[in-house]
């Protein structure tokens, strides 16, 4: 547990209590026309990303707040229920499975989990996946590199399949083609990236549990694309520091305000036509590094789009 | 020397007042003060007190890459003479710090110019220049099924601008205050993702460039197909260099420096970074644009 964690949670306590005995005030006073309070759970303030999410949705959001790190550990429930929230808000799959389990009856918005699919959801389940659409990152590897035709995916028929097929039809529409190279178990990565490496211009990493079961095949993806000076395109900034070339991933302090904006709509009884939104801003990552060592073209014209250069 | 003359100046007048300083002295300086103004250079490129800085901050524009944009600018103009880039992410702060002096220029949208010009006593001195022209219009873009204005209700609409400045160009748009404060507006990076906010609903509608529209037609006809504009604001100028008054000639190699950009490769890359590819004199018959 960080110094930080202990003042946070301690900060957390001492709200509880004040809030706890305002809030039996506010009851007994039968304030009908009070604003409606939202619970924020974030999974771990310590998290950079999570600690982004959470300011921007604390900036746009006016309604009573109770902001709880479960870094430390999972908090009483007794002692957040005292705060009678309307709406929960959760940063991070641990936020989220503690209060679908302890909260069944308010709505609940989600944000900064990864595969959200992968836990239950109920009725009252809304928020804003981690996954940009597809287009976008096809769309900025388009704009950036515009003379990269023929892009490289390793995937499994397990986790991404079906993903791969998606993608490879909207990457037609937008004049790339897509291959595909199935790793179809584990140790098979290199292998496959053999395989497919001469087929193609560039090579877009996924975050699929069979071609990256460590961090060790990561290493060795990177190493091996980087010896046939074979560009790689993905989805988290902290890939550009190993090599890879160019990244698209979501904005941070974007999905706050997505997820506040979604908060204010149910809070103000609206219905949502989508439950659960794509991440509306992107980040990108360009590492002139690499782009030089490989000689590579690019659109400069597309800089303004960039926020990170590697140089 | 001059600077510290003048510093000395200042004191001793500060001693006059505490009734010390006898009229002959005062005159001595006073012709050492002046001497000193005579021989200081008209074009500043090495201050004693530090680097002359181009003090940045947009309200209308998809810039948010800071840290490279420094690193560009810095990298460009210190080869120039004592000159650095600062750029700033919050309004409140970059005005803040434009007041504390007068030796820098500043570079700020036309419509962030036109509010704080009278107040702060700013010229404008170039105008960004993209794709030849030095103007740009703002588009309301909605989905498929819009029903114009009236259909996006209390919104949210996607805009890469600042929400106040968001807000001014919506009510430019519907000349109507009140349906425009109405609105929620969604903070998104770069233009392009307030395009895709809307190709895939997660905004009713997004505010945007002719120009980010265009890019979006030869990127994704398919998405570009999908979206209406449903209005138009009148033509704004691009990206303002603006001096304080009285200070342009003091600033004329850093003027220069910055004309000077689109010739030199790292140059060039930091004004890409702006989405400008030039710089142009403001010409006195476009004062009326930043008027508007």
């Amino acid at each position: 547990m960080t110094l930080r964690n202990i003042k946070l949670s301690v900060f957390t306590l001492i709200s509880l209590f004040f809030l706890s005995h305002s809030v039996g005030v506010f009851h007994a006073s039968g304030a009908e026309d009070e604003p409606r309070r939202v619970l924020l759970l974030n999974s771990n303030t310590g998290v950079g990303k999570y600690k982004a999410v959470q300011e921007s949705f604390t900036e746009t959001l006016a309604n009573p707040l109770l902001e709880v790190d479960m870094g430390p550990g999972e908090p009483k429930v007794g002692k957040l229920r005292s705060f009678d929230p309307d709406l929960i808000y959760c940063i991070g799959a641990k936020a989220y499975s503690y209060a679908i389990r302890n909260f069944p009856r308010e709505e609940i918005v989600f944000s900064s989990i990864i595969n959200w699919l992968r836990l239950p959801v109920s009725g009252k389940t809304y928020g804003v996946s981690n996954e940009l659409p597809v287009r976008m990152p096809l769309m900025m590897y388009r704009y950036i590199f515009p003379e990269i035709k023929t892009i490289g995916i390793l995937y499994s028929r397990q986790y991404t399949e079906e993903w791969f097929e998606k993608t490879r039809a909207q990457a037609e529409e937008l004049g790339i083609t897509v291959i595909g190279q199935q790793v179809s178990k584990k140790g098979g990565t290199i292998a496959a990236l053999d395989e497919l490496s001469p087929k193609v211009e560039a090579l877009w990493l996924i975050p699929d549990p069979l071609v990256m079961p460590e961090k060790e095949y990561l290493y060795r993806i990177l190493e091996t694309s980087d010896a046939r000076q074979l560009p790689v395109f993905s989805y988290h900034d902290a890939f550009a520091l190993f090599g890879a070339v160019l990244i698209v991933s979501v904005d941070d302090p974007t999905i706050g305000r997505q997820a506040a904006g979604i908060a204010m709509d149910l809070l103000s009884g609206k219905t949502l036509a989508d439950r659960i939104q794509f991440p509306a801003g992107s980040s990108i990552t360009l590492n002139m590094k690499k782009i030089d060592a490989y000689g590579l073209e690019y659109n400069k014209n597309a800089l303004s789009t960039v926020n990170n250069i590697i140089k | 020397m001059g600077e510290s003359m003048t510093t000395i100046f200042h004191r001793m007048v500060q001693i006059r007042h505490a009734g010390t300083l006898r009229p002959c002295c005062l005159l001595i300086l006073l012709g050492m003060a002046c001497s000193s103004l005579l021989f200081t250079p008209a074009v500043r490129t090495v201050s004693a007190e530090g680097p002359v800085t181009i003090y940045f901050y947009s309200s209308e524009t998809n810039i948010n890459n800071y840290k490279a944009l420094k690193m560009e600018f810095d990298s460009y103009l210190s080869k120039a003479g004592s000159y650095e880039f600062q750029p700033f992410s919050d309004i409140d702060t970059f005005e803040r710090q434009i007041r504390k002096g007068a030796d820098h220029l500043l570079l700020l949208s036309s419509w962030h110019f036109n509010r704080i010009q009278d107040d702060l006593h700013l010229n404008p001195v170039l105008v960004g220049i993209r794709e030849g022209k030095m103007f740009q219009q703002r588009v309301l873009v909605a989905g498929p099924g819009s029903r114009g204005l009236a259909g996006l209700g209390s919104g949210p609409v996607a805009s890469a601008s600042n929400a106040q400045h968001t807000r001014s160009v919506l009510k430019e748009m519907f000349e109507e205050d009140d349906k425009a404060e109405a609105l929620r507006i969604l903070t998104v990076p770069k233009d392009v993702d307030a395009l895709m906010s809307v190709g895939f609903q997660m905004a009713k509608a997004a505010v945007t460039t002719e120009n980010a529209l265009k890019n979006l037609e030869n990127l994704d006809p398919v998405l570009f197909q999908r979206i209406q504009v449903v209005a138009e604001s009148r033509p704004s100028l691009l990206l303002i260099l603006a001096a304080p008054a009285g200070k342009e000639a003091d600033m004329q190699g850093l003027i220069r420096t910055m004309q000077e950009m689109p010739g030199d490769p790292a140059g060039l890359n930091a004004l890409k970074m702006l989405d400008l590819d030039d710089w142009q004199t403001i010409d006195p018959s476009d004062t009326p644009e930043l008027e508007g």
